[in-house]
């Protein structure tokens, strides 16, 4: 301590005028010298000379002791800086630790907000930000046929033709998404799984963990008994054991050599392909129009996803003049497979990360009045280091420092907050969302999050600190730091409150739209009755059921069994379950004959048994169902959802019309439209009822049946869902062939439930937020009319001294608080519309500017904030007039 | 300079200067006139070695520097020994204590002659 003194003194003496300092003490010397050599009788002239030979390289010696004395000064000063920060540092410490109420709300108010935004940066990090774990994977490209601007799955023929004549691309590869059946010890189950063109796995740059990928000789017909296994699948159904390479599993009931193991890093998805097998387009699968492939592509050096585009949408015009009953109005998109892959999450997570960002801000406002509050309750304190010589900017810096300690120990606070829900999301594991299982803390999300910590240190410390550091001196010392005018109608408070309110509102807003389409959505008829169905899917192998007929045969008998077993009201089959994850799905491009159609017009196709409408309840509105004499062999029917009907035919009957299906049978044959039945939301209780044709599965021929893969889903409406719900299903299946599997076995309620999970969680956590904000919104209108009214006691107190009555105090107060709620609510409003149309996608039933619910949101915060400022306005009216006067 | 001096040996200076101000606070030029005083002339201290070797101490924080005035009412550097001067300047002493024995032994176990001043 003492030598900081001395240091200090001399420093003020003289300044840190080293130059001059050197000069003069080496001066003095040679002074002294030529005085003492004068003494000794030396004259003046021949005494100075002699003291500057004596002394040597004047010049030399000066230098150095400039140089040292220079570094030393440097040094002097960074130690001086140093100490100061640690002051302020040891100081705010001791200072928090006094006040450890405030302290504790404030880290825990700043730590819920900056955790809640590290916990979504971590994930966003994960699914966004981290690039994939492939080579160059901006390289990697999706490449989808487009109809109407949606993307769909691609022709082989186009597939082949794109490979041949693109030149945009190193390569160029397909998957055929797939389902197969495992069989391991006597039990089998079903995998998704993919086939894939040989250079399917070096489009990702990857080599296999163990094994080798397929080679272009594997990649022909006819299709080579070879199969590479995920690691996931590997390790799960076969222990991780190496053995496995080379020998031999059972898939769809023949023998597949296992040649290969993909590496962890290639399971993106909990739902992805966990096997794959040789592609081997047929020829006949060339002539094919319908779209069964996803192409994946890595794009040559140099060549940017713009100017493949650029390339394909020329080919795509191309294509369409040579073959046309693919290409009509298709267009061609290339894609950035990381973007793909990741969808319509990408949306989802920015917009809760912008959410909980509000939280913060909300949080940050109502910490920066705590502040603001405390640093008047300490003016005096301030003003007292001010008269002792503190600068303005060391007060500051003092406060500010205060402000940093405050958001590092919240920072501390929210990253704890954040490993729990990460470790929470790792051990739940949000299948859908691909890599958010990665989401942990890191040294990038740290990095975010330090700078989040300096962020909310300057929102909420910087004008608190400027503000008390701008304190007249000599009023404050001479009140003893008691209300002062200054106080009374305080702007930089109510900017804060109001920017609360807006916050709030645009949070309670999106909140509220979102529930609205969750209210809707419950509403939403599917268009079938989901109580008590079981559904599960099955397939028949291709190599023992080769024929229509032999497929037919089997399956109708599969119905009969399940029709028979007890407790099963009725029964049916079905090529694809209504909101089922099967991507057995076809479009196709019904031909009328009468009257011949202008444009095209996508559909769905289903192949139903008889007693499927009957089964799931889904109301007949014309004609009639299918039933046991539509056969192979007699007239070829259809059946028409009530959208196609109208698309089809608007002003006629439709039933009786005809029908060509060219993707369905090659001849000229037509189909017959015997019934219409009621729409059913088959994509998503959000999305719109598609276009639906069905027909029955007797007069499916052995083509479309392998577009299936011979896989159908049976489907039971059980008398209860108390019974084990695959017991009716398994029971078929043995009577039938013990050996075939089943799998995606779910209730129809399950279904449902799950087709709206994912939004229904997504809105139960913009709602838990917004609640944060409206609490923290609250609270922070409580303490700032609770410090106005304390403040003002006096004026109170002199108001009702002069007669003014209980009830006009309270207005007064009252009216005080809510002005700047009334403003923020304006702006959130305002606001609110803006920002709403970003959730517009997602939502349904509602539009994004809905007056009601914003004026709902409204009238619940501004509630919220009249009973937050009428709990402290009831202390003012309180005061006793008499003690209120004398304080002053 | 009538009488020849012994340049001092380098390392020694710090010790030097050290002792010379644990009596009290000099400035520059009366630390190397004592020195020279105290040897009765037989070492010179060179000021181009001395200032400089005095800031260095000064920034090592063995020396305090302060303005003052001196004898003749001119302002001077005076230099004093810090806490940490004083620390040093005992284990300097102990130090040279334990080096001269060490080579006197040895030079008395050869018994050669001492060298003989030139």
């Amino acid at each position: 301590m003492s030598r900081i003194l001395l240091w200090r003194r001399y420093l003020r003496m003289f300044g840190p005028d080293i130059e001059a300092d050197v000069e003069e003490e080496l001066q003095f010397h040679l002074d002294a010298k030529v005085d003492e050599l004068i003494a000794a009788g030396w004259k003046l002239e021949s005494a100075r000379a002699e003291a500057r030979r004596h002394f040597g390289d004047l010049a030399r010696v000066s230098e150095t002791c400039q140089h040292i004395g220079k570094r030393r000064e440097r040094s002097m000063e960074h130690a001086e800086y140093l100490r100061g920060w640690w002051q302020d540092f040891t100081y705010a410490a001791r200072q928090l630790r006094h006040r450890w109420g405030t302290t504790l709300l404030v880290v825990l108010t700043l730590g819920m907000g900056i955790g809640a935004v590290v916990s979504v940066f971590s994930m966003v990090d994960a699914v966004l930000l981290r690039p994939l774990p492939f080579p160059s994977p901006d390289r990697i490209v999706t490449i989808w046929s487009t109809r109407q601007g949606r993307d769909d799955v691609v022709t082989p023929r186009n597939f082949d033709t794109w490979r041949r004549e693109s030149r945009s691309f190193d390569r160029l590869a397909a998957l055929q998404r797939s389902t197969f059946t495992l069989s391991q010890a006597g039990a089998a189950t079903q995998a998704a799984g993919g086939l894939v063109s040989a250079d399917y796995f070096s489009v990702f740059g990857l080599s296999p963990e163990l094994g080798r990928t397929f080679t272009v000789e594997e990649d022909r017909r006819p299709r080579a008994h070879l199969v590479i296994l995920s690691h996931r699948l590997w390790r799960t159904r076969f222990g991780g054991d190496k053995q496995i390479l080379g020998s031999q599993i059972r898939l769809n009931r023949e023998p597949y050599t296992v040649i290969g193991i993909m590496p962890p890093k290639f399971d993106l998805r909990a739902d992805a392909e966990q096997l794959w097998v040789p592609l081997a387009l047929s020829g006949q699968e060339m002539s094919w129009t319908g779209g069964i492939l996803y192409v994946v592509g890595r794009l040559r050096p140099q060549i940017t996803r713009e100017q493949a585009q650029a390339g394909m949408s020329v080919l795509a015009r191309s294509l369409e003049a040579q073959y046309p009953e693919m290409n009509r109005g298709r267009g061609i998109r290339v894609g950035d497979f990381a973007a793909d892959l990741v969808g319509e999450y990408r949306q989802r997570l920015l917009l809760l990360l912008g959410a909980v960002g509000f939280v913060l801000l909300i949080a940050c406002a109502n910490v920066a009045n705590l502040l603001l509050a405390r640093g008047a309750g300490r003016a005096q304190e301030l003003a007292v280091r001010a008269a002792l010589g503190a600068s303005r900017v060391r007060i500051i810096r003092q406060l500010l420092t205060e402000s940093l300690f405050l958001a590092l120990s919240s920072t501390a606070f929210g990253l704890v907050a954040t490993m729990w829900v990460t470790s929470v999301v790792r051990s739940v594991g949000v299948g859908a969302i691909p890599r958010l299982t990665d989401a942990s803390v890191n040294g990038f999300v740290l990095g975010g999050a330090l700078g989040l910590a300096l962020v909310s240190t300057l929102l909420s410390g910087l004008l608190p600190a400027v503000r008390a550091a701008h304190v007249d001196i000599q009023s404050v010392l001479r009140q003893g730091g008691r209300s002062s005018p200054g106080f009374v109608r305080d702007s930089v408070r109510s900017s804060y409150i109001a920017a609360e309110v807006a916050l709030t509102l645009v949070l309670l807003a999106g909140a509220g739209l979102l529930i609205r389409t969750a209210i809707a959505a419950e509403r939403v008829q599917p268009g079938f009755s989901p109580q008590h169905v079981v559904t599960g899917r099955t397939a028949l192998p291709l190599n023992t059921y080769t024929t229509a007929e032999q497929v037919v045969r089997t399956y109708e008998q599969l119905l009969e069994a399940l029709a028979n077993r007890p407790g099963v009201v009725s029964a049916a089959l079905t090529s694809k379950v209504p909101l089922g994850t099967s991507t057995v799905g076809l479009a196709l491009k019904p031909g009328t004959v009468t009257p011949p159609m202008k444009e095209e017009l996508a559909a769905e196709l289903r192949y139903i048994s008889s007693g499927y409408f009957t089964t799931m309840q889904i109301p007949l509105r014309r004609g009639r169902e299918f039933n046991e004499h539509d056969r192979s062999s007699s007239t070829q029917v259809a059946i028409v959802n009530e959208i196609l009907a109208h698309r089809l035919w608007p002003a006629q009957n439709p039933v009786g019309q005809q029908l060509r299906l060219p993707e369905l049978d090659t001849g000229n044959a037509t189909w017959q439209v015997v019934g219409v039945v009621a729409d059913v939301r088959d994509n998503g209780l959000m999305n719109e009822p598609p276009p639906a044709l069905y027909v029955p599965l007797a007069q499916v021929s052995i083509n479309p049946w392998h577009w299936v893969e011979q896989s159908l889903y049976l489907v039971a409406r059980t008398r209860t869902d108390t019974m084990a719900v695959s017991d009716p299903l398994q029971a078929a299946l043995r009577t039938v062939d013990p050996e075939l599997p089943l799998g995606d076995l779910r209730l129809m309620e399950e279904r449902l439930a799950q087709s709206v999970s994912i939004a229904r969680f997504y809105t139960l956590l913009l709602t838990i937020l917004g609640m944060c904000g409206l609490v923290l919104t609250a609270a922070g209108i409580y303490s700032v009319v609770a410090y106005f009214v304390s403040r003002q006691r006096g004026e109170i107190g002199l108001r009702l001294a002069l007669g003014a009555t209980p009830s006009a105090v309270l207005l007064l107060v009252i009216r005080q608080g809510m002005r700047p709620v009334a403003i923020g609510i304006v702006l959130g409003l305002t606001a609110s519309v803006a920002v709403a149309r970003l959730l517009a996608s997602q939502l349904y039933g509602v539009t994004a500017a809905d007056p009601a619910t914003l004026a709902a949101v409204a009238t619940v915060l501004a509630a919220v904030a009249a009973l937050a400022c009428y709990l402290p306005a009831r202390q003012a009216v309180k005061v006793d007039p008499l003690v209120a006067l004398r304080d002053e | 300079m009538k009488s020849p001096s012994l340049d001092v040996v380098r390392g020694t200076l710090d010790i030097l200067i050290l002792k010379t101000l644990s009596r009290g606070r000099l400035h520059g030029y009366a630390i190397s006139s004592v020195i020279r005083q105290q040897t009765e002339e037989a070492l010179l201290v060179e000021e181009g070695a001395l200032y400089p070797a005095l800031y260095r101490m000064e920034a090592k924080g063995w020396l305090q520097a302060e303005w003052g005035v001196s004898e003749n009412n001119r302002r001077a550097k005076y230099y004093q020994l810090s806490r940490e001067g004083r620390l040093r300047l005992r284990a300097e002493v102990k130090t040279w204590e334990a080096y001269t024995a060490a080579v006197a032994k040895v030079l008395n176990a050869t018994r050669l002659p001492l060298p003989q001043e030139p």
